[in-house]
């Protein structure tokens, strides 16, 4: 939704649209995700990180103007967050990439980091036990609660 | 009427399915291109900017190249006469964009077809190309200001009793299709000739639906008489002996839209009336639900099954004086798939009607319907069953063909509700009769009537007027309205409250004054049309979804009102509560008053019914057992609908909205779906919860009536037996029986099996089935080249158990785990090695049907194996736990092997019987994985519950990733893991084949392949454990939070909790509060705009709410402040 606002928030000319699932069908997954190295407040001191995610929607392929947009938005380090497979590589592949997005885009920030975008779901598994696995040694709060509290931390 | 045209329709590989189907069909097409096409109806033109504008507004969706369409032009539309849910919605965006002269947009496709073809190909492909339930075709793209015509109303008619009698009535009757039995008619004469004048059409349309056998359940509540012998209970009254033997923690039964159980407390997160999410602590009981949409889904099933589910969603918020459903359930039972190029060998070709939708298509169709409706109402779907069966078997009543031509749907769910909340309320004289939710229009009429006929008996054109269309995004904007009523605890201002189901208006507010002690006096005008044309009946009896009856005492109306508004929910006040117990229905339009009854002549009519019935005994035949090699039966039996994968009907639904979901049928770092039932928190500060599962065994009921309901009930115990639940008694079930009343032997069957739960095995377990429900024309009959044909489905109860959990951390999933040192595998067989093979899949996958099946033998065995596991479950001994179901020990067993991602070897030389009974019998138990150091403290646990001689250690995991069964030192089976997934992944993979982009679907099966994945895994760059935000909440500021919602959205509170955990204030902020200047967001530090299907994503996801923005002064100037902006999905 926010990605059709670009020109209402600074700094993300270069965010795509989100629409049909290459499936072209509603995807609910879980999908291993690893935070990139981005401005994005939210996911401040995550770089790095795989975690299992939810993933629920039927219009979530990022789609950029064109293969030079794509770059643009690499190349601008805004990248946030990627789909990765099981050994924790970005993916292009069915169902660990659910709908298809190039260069496994899950999220984008703005240029400046206060805006993120993203279509998984963080909110729905900030507890550990609302994930559909989790490891073992898990306790109440799931890592995704950091990007919450990176959110407090930024406002001070 | 501006035509404007939209983006390519068709993406490569449907365009490829297209032409496929045309080929199938000998239709001579070479190619196919579809673009949208977009009609908006003026009320003044629209200038240059306006133009642009719109043109904007309906930019959306991927980039598909476009080129000049060429060939011949079939637009297809809503049908017209209709609104469809896309216009309304579409509608509303241009509204709140400023576009305030549209009077409404509509959207077609327009195909443009190449190729030779005579008029009557077209027309053929035109039926291809399009549902004709609710869509039309033209010819021509200005064709399409059908959609935009008005159409005088109609009037109502009236039968000519008092000069034609009876006669006229029963004449009357079959060309109107009234539905009407005889003695209702007699009944009808005899009451208006009392009242001095004949009744009018709409009374008649009224009086069936209000007393058919879907609305009155004749059969469950008739006098009985079997082989002669007079039974002293109705099936309903030994229903409710469950209650009366044993009514502990039930809060509500038989009398409301669901059930309510005792809960937990813990804190029910919500916004207090400044808006501020916080915790409240509090009572959160435990509500139910499971009904069937079974004739609608065999006529059209995606909204067939779609409405199944909208219409016990409201159930769950019309329960009390309001309430929160909160996860759901979809279950199918249908004849064989018979997949092109899969046909399993079992599948014979036994024929059907042609308006029956092949078992094919109603499952590709179906859960597609059932899964949408659940994603866009925002309710995780964490349960369900699948079976197909139709075979030629010597059953009860002889050689005939059993099976699921009238399929079964089956949706419900749980949900929560307030202490105070659940009973209803007083219905005050005065009170406001209002109907919250979408406009009516002309389908889904007579549903009720026509569901309890046989399918095939009624009229063509009567099945089709009895589907209905769905739209759940007006179901969403209704269930907040409610939430925020509940919300306001003692002021709730819902006095009463019920869903329009069966029979619309008609049947739901004369139910909602009789149930409140009062009449009621209605506007008929009042109700919000969407089809001026519609005749009174018409607009009084429809079944158009999304709609609730309720009572708002008038004093609290303004509040009522007030919320509808900030939620944009449409209401209406339809009537008001009368002293009198009469009903009149005024209509200004043509000045007469269409309904001028006492309630006591249109519900007083005694529907007491009595079934004279003669028992039948199934002969049966031994399993014929000697061509049945182990080999071929593994392959056939990890095919079988009923035991294969079953991805394609769950990653279709959301399991993860409302963020309290602990437990979804996937399963593992590998996300096999074999989960033994769902669990859900009951709220976000508490491991208390709610637990539910299912259990069937249909195909037993063809030798067993008794055995088939008992082995129902066992399942869905033994389901549940792995959640932390601690006592039956904080289990209740569902019933939901489906029968072909009136085949041989049938009806005294049901009786058998209503007996044997609701008098028996119940009373027995202290178990109680305050809620369910019954459909009681389950067969299929049609003429083929002037034979009589019938299909019969087997008596079918379908139950579901509902539990609080004790701590939802506890659950044990099928999931081997290979991380927790040395461990066994023991069954415990409640069957007793008595290997009874009737009714299995094994003896469906080869034709058979054998003799004697299952049984619960000893509820006392049960209650023993339920209380051990219990036990186990709370001690944390289980490191996995499997039931044993269809397929036997050697399915359970491979299911746990896939989902531990690890080889198996199993020894059963100390089980009794053949190789193929050991594997493949299907007695009741299960399989746990036990660490070894616990492996002594478990034998103790099983032994004193009197089940020593039942348990046998049976195996244990391998290095090797082979599934090996041994034997007397021979190996039975000897396969890897992976060759056996595949195989069981066949169908699921097959199906979504069909359905999805097959590019995907090969993607996903290849990746099972991969014998090394290593599944789901964590790695961290911080420690999950530091609280960064600490020290700022420690200074106790809590910046402000925008949760921002718009209609349609449903993953704000999950939201609103995780901004509150981490420190903020969370508001709930709603589009309207800022298009209506009720606030703007510079008080805020951030926003955060919450996913869902805002306006139903009509115009690509998301997209029409954030154009709403851009195109509204008063949101884009509001929105510039934000500080900091988290966006997840839309």
């Amino acid at each position: 939704m926010m990605s059709t606002l670009r020109e209402l928030i600074p700094g993300t000319e270069h965010w795509p649209r989100f629409v049909t699932n290459q499936s072209e069908r509603f995807e609910a997954r879980v999908a291993l995700v690893e935070v990139q190295d981005s401005p994005s407040v939210f996911f401040n001191g995550m770089a790095g990180s795989r975690m299992p995610i939810a993933v629920s929607h039927g219009e979530g392929r990022a789609e950029f103007a064109n293969d030079a947009a794509i770059q643009t938005a690499v190349n601008s380090g805004t990248v946030a967050v990627k789909y990765v497979d099981n050994y924790g590589n970005p993916t292009m592949q069915y169902p660990a990439n659910p709908n298809g997005s190039p260069e496994a885009i899950s999220g984008i920030t703005s240029t400046d980091g206060r805006a993120t975008v993203m279509m998984p779901h963080p909110e729905r598994v900030f507890r550990a036990v609302a994930n559909s696995w989790h490891p073992d040694e898990w306790k109440e709060d799931s890592p995704w609660m950091r990007m919450f509290r990176n959110a407090r931390k930024h406002i001070g | 009427m501006l035509i404007l045209r939209g983006a390519p329709a068709l993406s490569d590989f449907r365009v490829q399915k297209v032409l496929t189907q045309c080929k199938q069909a000998n239709l001579p097409v070479t190619d196919v291109y579809a673009e949208f096409m977009h009609f908006a109806d003026l009320t003044a033109e629209l200038n240059a900017d306006e133009h642009t504008k719109l043109e904007k507004l309906l930019t959306y969706g991927p980039h598909i190249p476009e080129h000049e369409p060429q060939g011949t032009l079939i637009l297809v539309t809503p049908r017209p006469g209709t609104i469809s849910p896309w216009a309304s919605k579409a509608t509303d965006i241009a509204h709140n964009c400023g576009l305030t002269q549209v009077h409404r947009i509509e959207r077609g496709i327009a195909y443009y077809v190449e190729g030779e073809l005579t008029a009557e190909q077209q027309q053929e492909v035109a039926a291809l190309l399009h549902d004709r339930m609710t869509e039309a075709t033209h010819a021509e793209l200005t064709d399409a200001s059908k959609l935009f015509t008005n159409e005088q109303p109609r009037p109502m008619s009236s039968v000519d009793i008092l000069g034609g009698g009876r006669e006229a009535l029963a004449k009357a009757n079959v060309e109107q299709g009234f539905a009407l039995a005889d003695d209702e008619i007699d009944y009808l004469v005899e009451n208006f000739q009392k009242l001095g004048r004949n009744p009018n059409d709409i009374e008649l349309f009224m009086f069936a639906q209000a007393n058919s056998e879907h609305c009155r359940h004749k059969i469950f509540n008739a006098d009985w008489t079997i082989d002669g012998v007079e039974q002293p209970k109705s099936l309903f009254k030994m229903i409710k002996n469950t209650y009366e033997q044993n009514s502990v923690n039930v809060l509500s039964a038989y009398k409301d839209n669901a059930a309510v159980m005792k809960g937990s407390v813990a804190g029910r997160f919500f916004p207090d009336f400044v808006g501020e999410y916080t915790y409240h602590q509090e009572n959160i009981e435990i509500l139910m639900k499971v009904e069937t949409h079974n004739h609608p889904t065999a006529i059209s099933p995606f909204s067939g099954a779609s409405t199944g589910s909208g219409g016990e969603i409201r159930d769950e918020g019309a329960t009390g004086r309001g309430s929160k459903p909160k996860a759901g359930l979809v279950g199918f039972s249908v004849s064989n798939l018979r997949i092109p190029g899969f046909e399993q060998p079992w599948e014979t070709k036994y024929g059907k009607p042609g308006r029956i939708v092949e078992a094919l298509d109603i499952m590709i169709e179906g859960p597609l319907g059932g899964a949408a409706f659940n994603n866009e109402f925002g309710r995780p779907n964490l349960l369900g069953y699948f079976r197909t069966y139709e075979e030629l078997v010597n059953s009860h009543n002889g050689e005939e063909v059993r099976g699921y031509h009238k399929p079964i749907m089956i949706a419900g769910g749980l949900g929560n509700i307030r202490t105070e909340h659940v009973q209803k309320g007083e219905i005050p004289v005065g009170a406001k009769l209002i109907v919250l939710g979408g406009p009516a229009m002309n389908i889904g009429l007579g549903g009720g009537a026509a569901s309890s006929m046989a399918s095939g008996q009624s009229n063509e054109d009567l099945d089709f007027a009895s589907v209905q269309r769905e739209n759940p995004e007006m179901e969403r904007r209704c269930q907040e309205v409610i939430d925020k009523c509940w919300q306001l605890g003692d002021d709730n201002p819902i006095a009463f409250i019920h869903d329009v189901g069966a029979g619309g208006l008609s049947n739901a507010f004369p139910e909602l004054v009789d149930d409140g002690g009062r009449g009621g006096i209605f506007e008929l005008r009042n109700v919000p049309n969407d089809e001026p044309g519609m005749a009174p009946h018409e607009i009084w009896c429809n079944e158009s979804q999304e709609r609730y009856v309720l009572a708002v005492a008038e004093e609290n109306f303004e509040r009522f009102e007030q919320i509808c508004k900030r939620e944009r929910a449409q209401y209406a006040v339809i009537g008001t509560a009368t002293e009198e117990r009469h009903l009149r229905v005024a209509d200004s339009h043509f000045g007469n008053n269409p309904v001028d009854l006492p309630l006591e002549v249109l519900l007083g009519k005694a529907p007491k019914m009595h079934r004279d019935v003669t028992s039948k005994q199934a002969q049966g035949e031994a399993l014929e057992t000697a061509q049945i090699t182990v080999k071929d039966a593994v392959q056939r039996l990890l095919r079988l609908p009923a035991i294969a994968e079953k991805t394609f009907l769950i990653t279709i639904g959301d399991r993860s909205v409302t963020g309290l979901v602990a437990r979804d049928q996937m399963v593992g770092p590998w996300q096999v779906p074999v989960a033994n039932c769902a669990v859900t928190a009951a709220a976000f500060d508490t491991y208390h919860g709610e637990a539910m599962s299912m259990g069937e065994r249909t195909p037993a009921a063809l030798l067993n009536f008794g055995a088939s309901a008992r082995l129902a009930v066992a399942e869905s115990l033994t389901n549940i037996a792995c959640a932390d639940i601690g006592s039956l008694h904080n289990i209740k079930l569902s019933a939901n029986w489906m029968a072909a009343a009136g085949h041989p032997g049938e009806d005294a069957g049901l009786y058998e099996a209503v007996k044997a739960v609701g008098e028996e095995l119940c009373p027995a377990l202290g178990l109680t089935i305050p809620v369910g429900k019954d459909s009681m024309s389950m067969k299929t009959t049609w003429q083929d080249n002037g034979e009589d044909k019938a299909v019969t489905a087997p008596l079918s109860l379908v139950i579901t158990a509902f539990g609080r959990v004790e701590d939802i951390r506890k659950t044990v999933t099928p999931q081997l785990r290979t991380d927790k040192g040395e461990s066994t595998l023991l069954l415990i067989d409640l069957g007793a090695g008595q290997n009874r093979m009737g009714a299995s899949s094994l003896a469906q996958v080869y034709k058979q049907l054998g003799d004697k099946t299952p049984d619960v033998d000893s509820p006392e065995l049960l209650k023993g194996f339920f209380e051990a596991m219990q036990a186990l479950v709370s001690e944390e001994k289980l490191l996995a736990y499997h039931d044993r179901s269809d397929g036997g020990l050697f399915v359970t067993v491979a299911e746990m092997a896939f989902a531990g991602h690890t080889g198996v070897t199993l020894e059963l030389d100390a089980l009794a019987g053949s190789d193929l009974e050991v594997l493949f019998n299907e007695e009741l138990g299960a399989v746990i994985q036990v660490r070894n150091s616990d492996l002594d403290a478990v034998k103790a646990v099983l032994a004193d519950n009197g089940l020593a001689a039942l348990s046998h250690e049976i195996g244990t995991l391998n290095d090797a990733d082979q599934l090996v069964i041994k034997r007397g030192g021979a190996a039975l089976v000897d396969n890897s893991r992976t060759e056996l997934r595949l195989a069981w992944a066949e169908t699921t993979y097959q199906m979504q084949s069909l359905r999805d982009n097959p590019a995907c679907a090969q993607q996903e099966h290849d990746a099972k392949a991969d014998a090394n994945d290593p599944g789901l895994n964590v790695k961290l760059s911080f420690d999950i454990n530091e609280d960064v935000a600490a020290p700022y909440i420690a200074t106790g500021a809590k910046p402000k939070m925008a949760i921002l919602r718009e209609q349609g959205v449903n993953s704000h509170v999950e939201m609103a909790a995780a901004f509150n955990r981490a420190g903020f204030a969370a508001i709930d902020v709603h589009m309207s509060d800022i298009l209506e200047g009720r606030l703007t967001l510079e008080e805020f530090k951030g926003l955060v705009a919450c996913g869902g299907f805002s306006y139903g994503d009509v115009l690509g996801a998301g997209e029409g709410w954030a154009k709403s923005i851009l195109f509204n002064d008063m949101a884009r100037d509001s929105s510039k402040p934000s500080l900091s902006v988290k966006i997840p999905s839309a």
